[in-house]
């Protein structure tokens, strides 16, 4: 069996790498090309707002993977 | 602005971030380190971020109208969570070999090879020097845009041939502000922690300088964000390029500079200074992955609005989109804010090529001079006096140089091309690290000569595809090979190399040189050997976990030196205090008396040459110990016995873990065993204490009376009959309870043989209830039976069914009504599976709660009728177990008022 801490380590390396991946994916072509258009929302190209949008995501999941650990580690 | 004012206020913003340094410095001495914080890390890091960000992001959407500019941003926070592992371990394995530079890191892993060393520092200069060259014109440009008045300063600048150049003044003040930074002492690990604290400082104000600006255009010129995008979409040449294929932004660029971002926040010289060498603490990685990504956001959501709103004021061009960030305040008469932001400007400039030079400094000194002074007179001339001086000077050297060069290029090159196609140049360049970084990291085969094969195929085509071309733009190479090929060979046209065309420059480039360098590394690899060194390095890189929990290093090579060789070395490099201070460290640490040795061991060896090579790095370090430390060359047969000891050691050990986790397995389910068996014990202890407690009283009882007819042999008739009842009575109870007892112990004991014949249900219960009918009537009971004309067959045991239904009359025969007593039997198919036996009384009912504790063994309920429990308190309990058993149900329903109705549910036999 693994110690408990290891498995903790390995299941957040797999969140990490998914994080990763699914940016890479959610960032790039063909999906930004769904947003390209002339569209507006708000006022406000769409393009403009999905990327900036996926971004202040990224960084909320970064942060909550990461902190959940720190909770962890005190006693 | 008057050129003064600029002059003096970059100045004195210059002076007070010497300030903020020495400052750092000083606390730093003191114990208590200012840059020993998450937050300075992550801010120290928007290093990343310079006069091309500032100045250049703007420029780019405005030229392009597009978010294309993004893919530098986009790069680095798409792998700002695999730095939580990428990043920690690069930094550990640096820590732990004391490594200062990219150079020195991808040196180090292929086998702490010098001509590795050298050719990623040229690369490294080659590519940043553009990069540096960008800062320059930035920076030049800004200053020209905000003085538009001249006055006593500049006359004075314009008068004097030697200051006649704006950008070299530049240059120079940068020079020696980066010498005094940078330069000051010689520290063994190259931290500048006072350099750290000036460069956060630095990310703070050009990070609030672009927001107070992008603030000023969306909510001071405009009025928010959706009315400063409708004015635009207004123009007609603005409204259609908030898409990408408008912006000529395509698919395979888009992801080529995503790439090359992602390279480049990692391995660019001075994003792996910060990044790595000036890390304090490997724990701040952590918060840094969301940091840094967050930092880059602020910087850039108003890059786009300020982009529109300077093309909504200067459409036919009077002001150059690069400067858009200055011109917008200057025209509307925020001198002050523009003031600010040029200075967040300088500050994006300045940082930048402070940590670039030093960084390139330090592989210049460590990678090109030192591994050549060493191997010549320098080293083994007999001076007492250390060389530490000597490096501080060479690093000094360098950097003017590195400057000289990068002042140079700006004049001839810098002119023809924006800032952001000068970036990415670089940018194409330093990628080439990315195959033998993450090769290195990862796969155990990689080899030196692969790795350098494929830097210098990839960096070859770079130069084929980008860097000759560039020089093409500005008259140093012909146009014609150009358009049409180097030596007029059509293929090798350098954009569209082997008739690879239609994509823009940079991303053919990054994809030719690439794939090139990859292939070749790959394949050079595996068709090379590794040297031992290489080996013991590859673990080193690829299990640096092992490494850093304990001291679990293989000597591959076997070393041996005399200890008053080690020390000279020592004394040269880092000073006879410095050299006492790291003996004592090792004595020490590894309590050994350093007195008494004369030669010491492979151990000692590498802990000088960890510490030698963060003072001069790695290769230099071998160099140098190696004319001291004789080696014994680790012979095949030697590596063929380690290689299969460490074999038969991973095997041993996965065994041991198998048989360990069978171990912890079957402990496990003899720990469940044990409890059950615990458990059963005790029910049967309570079964024996009950079952002898019902025996007691009857045989009590029994006694009793036998006692007092012998004791009273003239007893009369009718008293004796009354007693000889009684005892009757009583021991047939007592022997109803043996056989029930009885019965019990076989049921439980046929578990699984338990003989099943198809039987008819109907006949079975017609016996029966025709057998106590005799009963009945004499009790004045009026019993009568609901049974179908047909037929009920089931898979059940003839007397086991007959004792559940005998059980069930009796049971109702005790409890019913003792004056009208009412009992009716009922049998009936439920639906196609199953049949349902209801027997149900008119007596005073069960209570709720006690109507879950009937089924249980040994539960009696008084009855009204006997005052005191007449049965065993098995019946029930033996008529579950029995029902059960043919896979039945068996349940009670009953109210004060309606009687008791035990229901039993068979499977029907089909």
């Amino acid at each position: 069996m693994l110690p408990h801490s290891t498995f903790m380590s390995s299941n957040r390396t797999s969140k990490l790498i998914g994080l990763f991946l699914l940016g890479l994916i959610l960032l790039n072509f063909p999906i930004i090309n769904l947003f390209s258009k002339e569209d507006f929302l708000f006022g406000i190209p769409s393009l403009y707002i999905y990327l900036f949008l996926v971004w202040l995501l990224l960084i909320i999941f970064i942060a909550m993977i990461v902190r959940r650990k720190d909770n962890k580690k005190q006693p | 602005m008057s050129t003064s004012i600029i002059l003096f206020s970059s100045i004195a913003y210059l002076l007070f971030l010497f300030f903020i340094a020495f400052y750092a410095d000083k606390k730093t001495r003191e114990g208590n380190s200012l840059v020993n914080s998450p937050y300075i890390y992550a801010l120290s890091l928007a290093v990343y971020c310079t006069a091309w960000t500032y100045y250049g992001s703007v420029g780019k959407a405005a030229s392009s109208g597009s978010l294309g500019f993004l893919t530098i941003y986009i790069g680095p926070i798409l792998i700002a969570p695999l730095w939580i592992y990428l990043l920690r371990k690069i930094i550990l394995i640096s820590k732990h070999q004391r490594i200062t530079s990219i150079a020195d890191f991808i040196s180090s892993r292929y086998g702490k090879s010098a001509r590795m060393g050298v050719v990623v520092t040229l690369i490294a200069v080659i590519g940043v020097i553009p990069y540096i060259a960008l800062q320059l014109k930035a920076i030049d440009a800004s200053s020209s845009i905000l003085s538009n008045e001249a006055d006593w300063m500049s006359e004075i600048l314009d008068g004097s041939l030697f200051f006649k150049d704006k950008a070299f003044l530049l240059a120079l003040i940068l020079t020696i502000f980066t010498i005094l930074f940078g330069t000051r002492h010689l520290d063994p690990n190259e931290r500048h922690e006072g350099l750290i604290a000036a460069i956060a400082f630095e990310s703070l104000w050009k990070l609030v300088a672009f927001l107070a600006v992008g603030l000023f255009v969306t909510y001071g010129i405009y009025d928010g964000f959706s009315d400063l995008f409708s004015q635009a979409t207004k123009q007609p040449e603005l409204a259609n390029r908030f898409s990408m294929e408008a912006a000529g932004v395509d698919n395979w660029s888009w992801t080529w500079m995503v790439l090359l971002s992602m390279s480049a926040i990692m391995l660019l010289p001075r994003q792996f200074h910060v990044m790595v060498v000036e890390n304090t603490n490997v724990q701040h990685v952590e918060k840094a992955a969301w940091l840094f990504p967050l930092y880059l956001l602020l910087i850039n959501i108003f890059v786009l609005p300020i982009a529109c709103g300077g093309l909504l004021h200067f459409p036919e061009g009077q002001v150059e989109p690069d400067s858009f960030v200055l011109g917008l305040p200057l025209q509307y008469g925020q001198n002050l804010l523009a003031l600010f932001v040029y200075l967040g400007g300088l500050s994006a400039a300045t940082g930048m090529v402070v940590v670039a030079v030093i960084a390139l400094s330090i592989m210049i000194s460590n990678n090109l001079v030192l591994p050549v002074l060493v191997q010549s007179s320098f080293i083994q001339e007999p001076t007492t006096s250390h060389l530490g001086r000597r490096l501080l000077n060479i690093r000094r050297i360098s950097i003017v140089i590195v400057m000289l060069i990068a002042y140079t290029y700006f004049k001839w090159v810098g002119g023809a091309f924006s800032l952001i196609s000068i970036g990415l140049i670089s940018f194409a360049a330093i990628a080439q690290f990315l195959p033998p970084v993450i090769g290195g990291l990862y796969w155990r085969g990689a080899t030196e000569k692969g790795a350098l094969a494929g830097l210098l195929v990839g960096i070859s085509v770079w130069g084929l595809t980008l860097g000759l071309p560039t020089m093409a733009e500005v008259g140093l190479l012909s146009n014609s090979s150009i358009e049409e090929g180097y030596f007029g060979i059509s293929l090798l046209r350098p954009y569209a190399l082997f008739g690879l065309e239609g994509s823009d420059h940079i991303a053919h480039s990054a994809f030719w040189s690439l794939l090139l360098n990859s292939i070749t590394y790959v394949a050079v690899s595996l068709n090379t050997l590794p040297k031992p060194i290489e080996l013991s390095q590859a673990d080193l890189f690829i299990e640096i976990e092992k490494y850093t929990t304990g001291e679990a290093e293989v000597e591959v090579i076997k070393r041996r030196a005399r200890l008053d060789d080690l020390k000279l070395l020592l004394d040269r490099f880092l000073g006879k205090r410095g050299r006492k201070r790291v003996l004592k460290n090792f004595a020490r640490r590894r309590q050994i008396n350093l007195k008494a040795t004369k030669t010491v061991d492979a151990e000692f060896i590498n802990f000088t040459e960890t510490h030698l090579a963060g003072a001069i790095g790695a290769a230099s370090a071998k160099v140098v110990l190696d004319s001291v430390v004789k080696e014994d060359p680790i012979s095949l047969e030697e590596m063929l016995i380690i290689m299969d000891q460490t074999k038969e050691i991973i095997q041993y050990s996965k065994a041991l873990e198998k048989k360990s986790l069978q171990l912890e397995a079957t402990t496990h389910q003899l720990q469940t065993a044990n409890e059950q068996l615990k458990e059963l014990d005790r029910l049967k202890a309570d079964f024996i204490t009950t079952v002898t407690h019902e025996l007691r009283t009857p045989i009590t009882s029994i006694k009793a009376l036998s006692k007092i007819m012998f004791d009273h042999p003239n007893i009369d008739l009718e008293k004796r009959e009354q007693y000889l009842n009684i005892i009757i009575d009583e021991s047939e109870r007592v022997a109803r309870l043996i056989n029930q007892v009885l019965d019990l112990e076989k049921i439980q004991s046929q578990r699984t043989q338990f003989p099943l014949q198809p039987l008819d249900l109907t006949a079975l219960v017609k016996r029966v209830g025709v057998g106590m009918e005799e009963v009945f009537r004499q009790k004045n009971i009026a019993f009568s039976m609901d049974l179908p004309a047909i037929e009920i067959s089931v898979k059940g045991n003839n007397d086991r069914l007959t004792q559940v239904v005998l059980n069930l009359l009796s049971n109702a025969l005790k409890f019913c009504d003792s004056q009208k007593g009412k009992i009716k039997v009922v049998l009936e198919k439920e639906d196609t599976d199953f049949v349902v036996l209801q027997v149900q009384d008119n007596g005073a009912g069960i209570k709720q709660e006690n109507q879950k504790i009937i089924f249980e063994k040994f539960t009696q309920l008084s009855s009204q009728k006997a005052g005191k429990p007449t049965g065993s308190g098995l019946g029930l309990f033996i008529c579950k177990e029995i029902i059960e058993r043919h896979g039945g149900s068996i349940r009670v329903s009953s109210g004060p008022k309606t009687g008791t109705t035990f229901i039993v549910k068979l499977p029907l036999h089909s």
